[in-house]
């Protein structure tokens, strides 16, 4: 026979669903909410420093090898192939001395390296806006070839 | 459920395991998509770029020596003609035998003949072309 | 009844193994990610340093892919004077397998191999046997040291192959640095106005024994 008072031992299926169905709605949002928040941005930023190394180092081999060599006194016009977002945003290539920079909007996002001129190359200087026609243009001047970018 | 006889006894089929079923599945699903981290990417292509480099400085080298006899420089000379090339063909081959290292293999071609060992398909080969004035002197290197 | 309350439990545990799970796949993620780091720095600054150091306006080479004898052995400090793109890296040169200049430790860094030859240049000097006012530069040479001393005859012009490299009317004395072409045998022809005698001229020319070598760059960015 039921001992008294056994029904303060259990809950009615009905309620008992619904803490399930709770928990595990309550689980579902905070996985999401924890990947979302937390991991996914951390992957996309680091990929996206990944991209912003690579693009830099190609970027800077495809310049250096835009410088004539010795011999010739030729203009050299060359188009560069950059992505065209990383990390989901526009970024810049600039000329810092004799370093390439490249900024993003994304504050972990950052990557440079310094160019391997010939000591003959007199100058670089000029910026590329991601998404635009990045090129690199080579003049000879008195002291020397003169390296401009332009998107 | 509960036996209608009201014996007490309880079916234990289909209570705890269909929870724990259901998990299962959930956890397949996620290792399955994990698995797919677990693969190793392909190293960078080096060892290409690397035999562009060996032929490209093959053909510098060879292109900045004194010829033998006659000619602007030694590529020039073995472009120069049919009968200069077969004179110095054996010569061509040793020069660059004794430059390359030992574990490259490699193929020179002119205008009027080649030196070198045959080459096998589906090797990743490096290249490099000189233009002399009388043709093109190629020289394609591969891993032994 | 039972079932609901035996059920809360199980969903909880298989939750917990869920999340587990989830987290499980996250550290293979991240795993993975690390393995899958290139560096491209290390490959890039190895890249441009090789060509720094083997092309023909280089202070390391005589020409294109030719290195001056003791070219290599630079300080680390030398180094990065000359090829500042080798600045803040960790840096291995290797000539035939020996290092030769090692900054830090570049283990597990990118390498590249270029093919050289490496220039030793030596001073012969001979006094010439003048055969017509002539003679003939046994090896190929960048450039003769002519001596040209007081003598019975007055050496006006001297010619190289046929193009003339000194002239002075009043005749030539002293020591003279000419260029020849190192791509020719070089016939030196003296005109004066009578056959000159043995010893009159000494010259010195330069020829370069070359010998091969395998440069290696190894950089760790």
């Amino acid at each position: 026979m039921r001992p008294p008072g056994h029904r303060d031992r259990a809950t009615s299926p009905v309620v008992g669903k619904a803490l399930e169905a709770g928990l595990v709605v309550l689980f579902v949002g905070l996985l999401t909410s924890t990947l979302f928040g937390n991991v996914v941005p951390a992957y996309r930023a680091a990929a996206g420093q990944e991209l912003a190394e690579r693009t830099v180092a190609g970027a800077a081999d495809r310049i250096e090898g835009s410088v004539p060599p010795d011999a010739r006194d030729a203009t050299v016009r060359r188009r560069v192939d950059l992505p065209d977002t990383i990390a989901g945003a526009a970024y810049r290539v600039r000329v810092d001395g004799r370093w390439l920079v490249l900024d993003h909007p994304d504050p972990r996002i950052e990557a440079s390296t310094r160019f391997a001129f010939p000591d003959r190359v007199a100058s670089v200087r000029g910026t590329w806006e991601s998404g635009g026609e990045p090129t690199v243009t080579v003049r000879s001047a008195d002291d020397g070839p003169v390296v401009v970018l332009r998107s | 459920m509960r036996e209608p006889d009201g014996s007490g006894r309880e079916r234990p089929r289909g209570q705890l395991s269909l929870s724990v079923a259901e998990a299962g599945v959930g956890i397949v699903l996620v290792l399955a998509v994990a698995m797919g981290f677990a693969y190793d990417l392909p190293g960078p292509n080096t060892r290409d770029a690397q035999l562009g480099t060996y032929a490209e400085d093959a053909v510098t080298v060879l292109a900045g020596e004194p010829p033998r006899h006659r000619g602007a420089t030694r590529l020039a000379e073995v472009a120069r003609s049919p009968a200069a090339f077969e004179r110095e063909r054996t010569a061509l081959d040793r020069r660059i035998d004794r430059i390359l290292p030992d574990n490259l293999l490699y193929r020179v071609e002119t205008p009027h003949g080649s030196v070198g060992f045959r080459e096998p398909a589906g090797v990743a080969v490096g290249e490099a072309t000189v233009t002399t004035v009388d043709g093109d002197v190629t020289v394609r290197v591969w891993y032994a | 009844m039972s079932r609901a309350q035996a059920n809360l439990p199980a969903v909880a545990v298989a939750l917990v193994l869920l999340t587990s799970t989830a987290g499980l796949s996250v550290a293979l993620a991240d795993a993975a990610f690390a393995g899958a780091d290139r560096d491209p720095a290390d490959r890039r600054v190895a890249d441009a340093l090789s060509d720094r150091l083997v092309t023909e306006s280089s202070s390391t080479t005589r020409r294109a892919n030719v290195l001056r004898e003791d070219a290599l052995s630079l300080t680390p400090a030398a180094l990065d004077r000359s090829f500042p793109v080798a600045r803040g890296h960790e840096v291995r040169l290797e000539l035939n397998g020996a290092t030769v200049l090692e900054r830090g430790d570049p283990i597990g860094g990118a390498t590249v191999r270029r093919v050289v030859l490496v220039a030793r240049q030596q001073a012969v000097t001979l006094t010439p046997t003048l055969d017509r006012n002539a003679t003939t530069i046994p090896r190929r040479t960048r450039r003769v040291t002519l001596e040209i001393g007081p003598s019975n005859a007055t050496v006006r012009t001297v010619r190289a192959n046929d193009r003339i490299v000194l002239h002075d009317p009043s005749g030539l004395n002293g020591s003279y640095d000419v260029r020849v072409s190192r791509f020719e045998t070089v016939r030196l022809r003296f005109e004066t106005d009578r056959p000159l005698a043995r010893g009159s001229v000494e010259l010195t020319y330069y020829p370069t024994v070359t010998s091969k070598a395998t440069l290696a760059v190894t950089v760790d960015a």
